[in-house]
């Protein structure tokens, strides 16, 4: 067959190509949305679900008392996780093979066993170290273990070994010429450290560890194989006691959510400030420089 | 000239593994003197270079610059290894300058000039940042004292990088194939402000490619050859008339 366009021609100079048309996506959306719909009106008529025992418990005071605990947890062993992490850091950097095989070691143990077994080994310490004292000062270790004391200890040396390893990565991110400059200026390592590779290593370091915190959040919820007093142990408690265990889960489901997403936004605006393409960072170098030391 | 050398350099050995890079070099460089190391990819110069930084470890020799000596300190009339403070003040006065800039990326061109000046120098930070725009302004670079080194071209990072270092008014400036990583437009500007600075009266190190940069600039050339210093000598003589076959046959590939 032969016409004007049998090469491909295009008879109008200024043409531009017609989008194409996508039915399947509205056919597929379509169907997807149906079966949203049919899982929340189930959702809603299931007769196991109660919502209304879901709202009383939703801001009862056993559920807020759990809730608190479950963040408190977290940020305090998130805290001590990093300060664990950066020990373990220099440690690995340092020159001293003893220190750096013993860093290699925690991370390796940490690692690989996993974390409810590392609580219930913690929660049941009294067992193989039956006294902890410093110097004439001795304390039974049945008296200082509780289930919420055992969990930040469990909690902060586990989390401690991943930290450990976003640390050391951090460090190693920053090129073998960054510190080599610095050295030849005659900066001592200390100095090298301070002033050129944390504050570069810091952007690889902070967004991870968001995403640690946030999986630390939801890891909080295995203490209450111990009795951690979290948001789940409270849950556990009640619905022990009147056996509206699904409503309870939810409940304990929306709190997780909630404070989840609420990480998240955090986490973004982390890595967003944090994020190495900055041509606005540029911009504002002359404001920085009136109130950064150099 | 003085008769004492500003920097010796004497049987230097340096291994890595089982490989010797550097089999006993023996130079010396007078004070207000520019050399340039020449010679194939592999022949040890960037290594020596290094070594009298004190970047990499040498595994016999000494090498003296004024009177502190690289990585050691003499006590009791002997050579002993020296700590990391003491390290790094040796390193304070011997400038150098990067094949790949080295710029610190988290700060400034200013920044980059001043942080020796306030984090070694222990200078005030108004006075440091003074005398860091006068070094950038030496370079030609005053107006990019506010921007980041990935706004800048390779040709102004490493200005950048030879205003940071002279900025620490070094006793000697090394400087380890300053041109090599440029691209070709951009070699002519790094190279005129090392001329600049070689008329300044500095004493300088210079491993280079640049064969007519060497034949101008520098007092004296040493070819290097497997890890050996094959042959000294003024710069103009060595590379218009050399005297061994394999400087020739060097000479030749480059030019």
């Amino acid at each position: 067959m032969t016409s004007l366009t049998a090469y491909g021609e295009v008879r109008d100079p200024y043409a531009t190509p017609v989008p194409r048309r996508h039915p399947s996506h509205w056919i597929s959306g379509c169907l997807a949305l149906l079966l949203a719909a049919g899982v929340a009106y189930g959702l809603a008529t299931n007769e196991s679900f109660e919502w209304s025992v879901f709202g009383r418990y939703l801001f009862s005071a056993p559920t807020l008392q759990g809730l608190a605990v479950t963040i408190e947890l977290s940020l305090v062993s998130q805290i001590i996780a990093v300060l664990i992490g950066c020990a373990l850091a220099l440690l690995g950097e340092s020159r001293n093979p003893v220190f750096r095989a013993f860093a290699k070691a925690y991370v390796g143990f940490f690692r690989g066993v996993p974390l409810l077994v590392i609580l219930l080994i913690c929660f049941n310490a009294a067992l193989f170290v039956p006294q902890v004292g410093i110097g004439t000062y001795s304390w039974d270790t049945n008296t200082l273990i509780t289930g919420f004391s055992a969990a930040i200890i469990g909690l902060s040396l586990h989390e401690g070994a991943f930290a450990g390893e976003i640390i050391r990565a951090g460090f190693m991110s920053v090129p073998e010429g960054q510190r080599e400059a610095a050295h030849s200026l005659g900066m001592k390592r200390r100095v090298v450290m301070r002033v050129i590779v944390i504050p570069q290593a810091i952007r690889v370091i902070i967004p991870p560890t968001g995403n640690q915190f946030i999986g630390l959040l939801k890891a909080t919820s295995l203490v209450s194989v111990i009795g951690g007093g979290d948001l789940l142990t409270r849950a556990q408690q009640v619905y022990g006691s009147n056996f509206k265990v699904i409503p309870l889960l939810m409940v304990v489901s929306f709190w997780y959510l909630l404070i989840v997403t609420i990480a998240t936004f955090g986490q973004h605006f982390l890595e967003k400030k944090y994020s190495v393409s900055s041509g606005a960072r540029a911009g504002v170098a002359r404001a920085r420089l009136a109130e950064e030391p150099v | 000239m003085n008769a004492q050398p500003l920097v010796a350099i004497r049987g230097v050995v340096k291994r890595f593994g089982h490989t010797e890079v550097l089999k006993g070099i023996d130079l010396d460089v007078m004070q207000g003197e520019v050399l340039c190391l020449i010679g194939p990819s592999g022949s040890g110069k960037s290594t020596l270079l290094r070594c009298v930084n004190h970047l990499e470890k040498i595994d016999a020799g000494y090498i003296r610059v004024d009177d502190e000596y690289a990585g050691a300190v003499v006590r009791n009339g002997e050579l002993h290894e020296a700590s990391d403070a003491e390290i790094a003040t040796y390193r304070e006065r011997v400038g150098m300058v990067f094949q790949h800039f080295n710029l610190f990326l988290h700060l400034t061109a200013l920044e980059n000039v001043a942080i020796g000046l306030t984090k070694v120098r222990r200078l005030p930070r108004h006075e440091a940042l003074q005398r860091a725009r006068a070094a950038l302004a030496d370079v030609g670079l005053e107006h990019l004292r506010d921007s980041y080194p990935r706004h800048l071209s390779g040709g102004q990072q490493q200005r950048v990088a030879i205003a940071r270092a002279l900025a620490m008014e070094p006793k000697l400036m090394l400087f380890d194939e300053p041109t090599s990583a440029l691209d070709p437009e951009l070699v002519g500007e790094v190279l005129s402000v090392m001329r600049r600075v070689a008329e300044g009266g500095m004493t300088m190190i210079v491993v280079t490619h640049e064969m007519r940069f060497a034949r101008d600039v520098a007092d004296r050339v040493a070819f290097m050859d497997q890890g050996l210093n094959a042959e000294v000598g003024p710069a103009r003589q060595l590379i218009d008339s050399p005297t061994s076959e394999r400087t020739r046959k060097f000479l030749n590939h480059v030019g």
